[in-house]
């Protein structure tokens, strides 16, 4: 039996003992209500309800009114709204009513924004959007170090800027004299990557991009081979000592660097190995100087260029990088392009073999970008060719880069990884067990409905989610073009045609309960002074 | 049952009655009471039940004294039935005696009062103040409870932060930290007049002595403290404490002021810049380029320079080197000249010329003359001198080979797949481990086929020197040997078998021995041919390594020297170092890199990851290492007046009279770190 049930009983038994008490006294009786009264004051009767023809919504309602509003109206009845519209989420409740809805005539502020909620320590975190207005605003970023950047348009808008430490981080951003957004970025340090560099004769490059490596914590097994008979091994950070082409060794390998002809000088039962792993999910590249002939570890096709310059500029990501630097005279057919010339031949392509990628790289010598002063163009060379191949990680996290956190709003979060293993929520001193929303052979997608202000944590043993949760007030711009966005399609899909709604019992109002037993109190207050 | 005892029984049930309803009314009071209770303790924060408990028992205790004052029994209800029925006649005590202990007239009356007592209406209940004051307080607490309840929350106060605001520090006591004025005397060299201002952003020259005078009421020790840590103990003097330092390089520093009761004051942290006297700047203006005189030329040249310091010159002048000689028999001799001041374009800079003839300095044909213009300033103690670039003269040689003397030569285009001497070494060696290991059983083949390269490589070294190509059906005519238009011996080059990274015009000419040198590498080539293309490579290998070891010699004989300017390097010990083509001692095959922590600014980290953390004191400690950092990038830094503010900040913090510091500090520390370059990440797919 439920409380509420339980609570009335107790309260008319309480009330039956009273009077029996009492009996024959029948003013002293009166005190038997009391009881009665205080029951109905706390839980007040229902009514059947009724239901109605239309209603009017209003804005920013919250799911509760959303659904009872809808019940409450007849199938083919009138809910009107009011406002920019509702919670995207919530239209699809408002199914079988007619919708009347008047799209406000003046759309100014933010309309779209996106930025990535996680980033690694140095990663260029891209924050972008797009504002209505009828003339140029500024828009203004201003990053956790005070540092300032704007921008003055009427339409759309990018930032990049570049965490310098980590943890929780947020930027603000303004729009003309708005109320600023706060944009919370989960800032984490690199993955400790497992990396294995296999040169088939001592050069710069290659000792060079292992110190890269060793720099971020990666731990880095660098292979030369000096003579016929002679190899040398260095090992770098907490790399083991054990022999890094072992089955076990390559299980947990990340990255594997081949040097212009060092996949020669591996056995052949070393290579299967290594082939099997990359189905697994290693990732390989392959430094690329003289053609060669495909292989199951270079599955591209590597014809010789002629009248090719020795040096190149190199365009990643539609950003050419500055200054120059050696390529090889080698056509890299096949694969996805990760760079180019400035002829457009491809200087890196990727390819996945099975669940692994191999990279094919024709920079010879990306050390030039360095020693001629432009260390931030190797850097991001590195971290895209490298970071194509670089293994996935076993599960992680992900977050629309459109998403708004806010209290008391759903939020999405998808799980790429095995969904086995429990998922904790902790928010303030709060510690939840979460579970999935729904689930398949390649991930999860989880439910949240965040209760405070701040950063709250989704955790996994192989991955810990850190996203900062804004008030109702945040992001009120967005969110708002974001409800004009569905309430414009919500009312082109309206459909009349519906399942008809349950009636809501009515509640009473408290208040003439508060009244009755102000008044009892007096009763008895004034029967016992008799 | 007679109808005394029935009386009586029935003053029992009434008194009962009357317990039970009193109990009841005190009950519902005590939990109105306890209600009340837990309202209250909600709105000040307690926990609900404790509030219910203490009041509830508050209100027990109260409500059982009361009970216990006044008992309900059943002579309780006599005398009130006595004073509230009529006919009672005062006697209904009466009954609550036993008949057999009463005299025969009370007995009477006993029974009379027990009639009247049993066809009464009903006994009135006894209008016990105490069931009315439960009554009341039951309903006063009820009333306020509800009250309580609707009253509007009252959110807590946080700070935006949610971190409680430590408590002020106590305000200083009597000492104070007045007006602070520097007052700086620049070195002597420098001739400038000392200058004084109040303390504030200064920047003074390298070297000045820096007086600080600084105002301290009831202060009994007063310091100067560096944002680095260094602490300068000032002296007074009349009323104010005073400070001096010779300085040398920028500092942050701030002024603290300590009192009676070990209080400290402490001042601003304020920047001192410091000027650094730089060395002369020399720029060379004539001539440009390098310069090559003909023999038949003028051997005068015109050389002049700019020579500009930030405050005053000293000695300028022009040191010559001269070269002579070839190869490995280069001369060097230099010498001091003098220079002469054209024009002063400003008092610090001066323009300064000099006419070299070259005759003066004993030059021949083929010979050089390096020139560079020297300058010093008036730096005390140690002027700074610098020497400019070198002017490049050349006396061309009246015997010049040229490329016309090779133009008869049967120079042959290297094939792409011609092989080296070194190579042949390398397949015999690898022919023979492969012999050894059984890989191979009959050697002949493949010892056939390096016979072929080696005398393939012979022919072409043997063209060079005139040799006759065998075996190939060339002509048969006499190979002279090649001479010049003067009849002297053409000097062969070694120009197609090495790659010059030279520029030709600077190349020494040739050695005379390489022509005999190159003869015996092709007699060594020949034996090594003959023992390959009969099946003996193990004979064929000491040969091969001979051609090696010539070809090697001409090789080295090639070297050109020149002299390094301004700089000796130590004494090479050749034999030891150069390098022998041999795979011994190449050291470790497995080597452990050293760990180097690459992160940057660790200090301004760690900082970072204490901030929000409890004051204590290796949080302290942590934030003054990174003060200290911050200092020397404020010091050091291209923009210092960023991080002031930070600076302040922490050291609020440290004090623990921070107001809004935290935000500022971290802000400041985030922007004193170096941006970081983008990791070596997996690609989100």
């Amino acid at each position: 039996m439920s409380g509420v049930p339980m609570f009335w009983l107790g309260a008319i038994a309480l009330s039956v003992l009273f009077a029996w008490l009492e009996r024959g006294r029948w003013r002293r009786s009166a005190a038997a209500a009391l009881p009665l009264l205080v029951a109905a004051l706390a839980f007040p009767p229902r009514l059947p309800g009724r239901i109605e023809g239309a209603r009017t919504l209003a804005a920013d309602a919250d799911r509760a009114t959303v659904e009872a509003t809808t019940r409450a109206v007849r199938p083919g009845g009138t809910i009107t709204v009011t406002g920019d519209g509702l919670h995207p989420d919530y239209w699809p409740l408002l199914a079988g009513r007619r919708i009347e809805w008047a799209d406000p005539e003046s759309r100014t502020g933010l309309a779209t924004l996106s930025w990535p909620r996680r980033a690694w320590l140095g990663e260029p975190v891209r924050l972008e959007g797009v504002i209505t207005s009828a003339d140029s605003v500024t828009v203004a970023l201003t990053g956790p170090a005070g540092e300032r950047d704007s921008v003055r348009t009427d339409s759309t808008f990018a930032f990049t800027a570049v965490p310098r430490a980590t943890g929780d981080v947020a930027w603000s951003l303004a729009v003309g004299e708005g109320h600023p957004d706060t944009l919370g970025v989960e800032v984490r340090d690199p993955p400790l990557l497992q990396v294995v560099i296999l040169a088939a004769r001592p050069d710069f490059e290659l000792p060079a991009l292992a110190r890269r490596f060793e720099a971020q914590g990666a731990a880095v097994i660098l292979r030369t081979r000096l003579t016929a008979s002679d190899v040398r091994t260095v090992r770098y950070g907490q790399a083991d000592a054990g022999d890094p082409f072992a089955t076990d060794a390559l299980a947990s390998l990340d990255l594997l660097v081949l040097g212009d002809g060092a996949e020669a000088t591996l056995p052949g039962a070393v290579r299967e190995r290594i082939v099997a792993a990359v189905r697994d999910g290693l990732g390989v590249v392959q430094m690329v100087s003289e053609p060669r002939d495909r292989s199951p570890l270079f599955p591209f096709e590597a014809v010789r260029l002629r009248d090719v310059e020795q040096r190149a500029l190199i365009t990643l990501d539609s950003v050419q990088l500055p200054g120059r630097v050696p390529i090889a005279p080698v056509l890299v057919n096949g694969g996805e392009v990760l760079a180019t010339d400035a002829d457009g031949v491809p200087t890196a392509s990727v390819m996945a073999v099975g669940r692994g990628r191999i990279v094919a790289n024709r920079v010879t010598a990306a050390s030039g970008w360095s020693l001629s002063g432009e260390l931030a163009a190797e850097s991001a060379w590195w971290a895209r060719v490298a970071g194509a191949a670089v293994r996935q990680p076993d599960g992680q996290w992900m977050v629309s880069d459109s998403a708004l956190v806010r209290v008391d709003e759903p939020v999405r979060l998808q799980w790429l990884g095995d969904t086995a293993g429990i998922t904790t929520l902790v928010e303030g001193d709060v510690t939840d067990t979460v579970h999935w929303a729904s689930a398949d052979s390649l991930g999860g997608e989880v439910v949240l409905w965040p209760r405070a202000v701040g950063w709250l944590t989704v955790r996994r043993v192989e991955d810990t989610l850190r996203v900062l949760v804004r008030g109702a007030a945040d992001h009120q711009a967005i969110a708002s073009a974001a409800r004009l966005d569905a309430a414009q399609a919500a009312v082109a899909a309206a459909v009349v045609d519906g399942p008809p709604a349950d009636p809501l019992p009515r509640e009473l109002p408290r208040w003439p309960f508060g009244l009755a037993l102000l008044g009892a109190a007096v009763v008895v207050w004034r029967l016992q002074a008799t | 049952m007679d109808r005394v005892a029935e009386a009586r029984t029935l003053l029992e049930d009434v008194a009962a009655h009357w317990r039970r309803q009193r109990l009841a009314a005190w009950g519902s009071a005590v939990a109105a009471c306890a209600l009340f209770g837990g309202v209250l303790g909600v709105r000040v924060g307690l926990a609900p039940l404790i509030g219910a408990v203490v009041a509830g028992t508050l209100a027990a205790g109260w409500g059982a004294r009361m009970l216990r004052a006044r008992p309900l029994t059943p002579r309780t209800v006599a005398e009130h039935a006595d004073r509230t029925i009529s006919g009672l006649e005062e006697s209904t005590t009466l009954l609550l005696a036993e008949s057999t202990s009463l005299p025969f007239l009370a007995r009477v009356q006993q029974a009379r009062v027990a009639e009247a007592l049993l066809t009464a209406d009903r006994i009135p209940m006894l209008p016990h103040a105490s069931a009315r004051l439960a009554a009341r307080a039951a309903g006063i607490a009820v009333l306020a409870s509800f009250a309580l309840a609707l009253l509007p929350a009252r959110s807590p106060a946080r700070s935006p932060e949610g971190v409680e605001r430590p408590a002020a520090a106590t305000p200083p006591a009597q000492v104070a930290l007045g007006e602070i004025t520097l007052a700086w005397t620049p070195p002597a060299y420098l001739r400038r007049a000392p200058q004084s201002g109040p303390a504030g952003e200064v920047i003074v020259e390298e070297g000045s002595t820096v007086r600080w005078r600084i105002a301290a009421p009831h202060a009994i020790g007063v310091r100067l403290v560096d944002a680095r840590g260094d602490t300068l103990a000032a002296t007074r003097s009349g009323d104010a404490w005073i400070v001096e330092q010779t300085v040398d390089a920028p500092l942050l520093w701030r002024a603290e002021a300590i009192g009676d009761d070990d209080t400290i004051v402490r001042g601003p942290d304020t920047r001192l810049g410091v000027r650094i006297d730089a060395p002369p700047v020399i720029a060379v203006l004539a001539p440009v380029g390098r310069v090559t005189l003909d023999w038949t030329e003028p051997h005068v040249v015109v050389v002049r320079a700019l020579v500009s310091d930030d405050y005053a010159l000293g000695s300028l002048g022009l040191r010559a080197t001269h070269a002579r000689g070839r190869g490995e028999g280069v001369r060097f001799r230099e010498t001091e000249l003098g220079v002469e001041v054209e024009a002063s374009p400003s008092p610090t800079s001066r323009v300064v010329s000099r006419r070299v003839d070259l005759d003066s300095l004993g030059i021949e044909p083929g010979d050089e003359v390096y020139l560079a213009f020297t300058a010093t300033d008036r730096k005390a103690p140690q002027p700074q001198d610098i020497r400019s670039e070198t002017i490049f003269l050349a006396v061309r040689d009246t015997f010049d080979l040229g490329t016309g003397a090779l133009a008869g030569v049967a120079v042959l285009v290297e094939p792409a797949y011609f092989r080296s001497q070194r190579q042949i070494v390398l397949d015999t060696e690898a022919l023979l481990r492969d012999a050894r290991l059984g890989t191979v059983r009959d050697v002949t083949p493949r010892s056939l086929e390096i016979g072929l390269d080696q005398e393939a490589l012979r022919l072409r070294y043997g063209a060079l020197v005139g040799q006759e190509a065998e075996g190939l059906g060339e002509d048969d005519h006499d190979h002279e040997e090649e001479v010049d238009e003067d009849g002297r011996p053409v000097q062969v080059t070694m120009e197609d078998f090495v790659h010059r990274h030279d520029m030709e015009e600077n190349a020494t000419l040739l050695a005379e021995s390489v022509k005999s040198t190159l003869k015996r590498a092709l007699a060594a080539m020949w034996e090594g041919e003959k023992a390959l293309r009969t099946g003996r490579p193990r004979d064929a290998l000491p040969h091969e390594y001979a051609a090696l070891a010539a070809l090697e010699e001409i090789r080295l004989t090639e070297r050109a020297y020149v002299k390094r300017i301004g700089f000796e390097p130590p004494a090479v010990d050749v034999e030891k170092v150069r390098l022998s083509r041999t795979a011994k001692d190449l050291g470790p095959t497995a080597v452990t890199a050293e760990v180097i922590d690459h992160r940057t600014e660790p200090e301004l980290r760690d900082a970072l990851s204490v901030l929000d953390a409890a004051p204590s004191l290796a949080r302290n400690e942590v934030l003054e290492a990174a003060g200290r950092r911050l200092a020397t990038i404020v010091v050091e830094g291209t923009a210092p007046g960023l991080h002031l503010e930070a600076l302040s900040a922490l050291r609020s913090l440290i004090d623990g009279n921070c107001a809004d510091c935290m935000a500022q500090a971290r802000a400041g520390l985030l922007g004193a770190l170096p941006v970081p370059p983008p990791p070596i990440t997996p690609t989100r797919r």
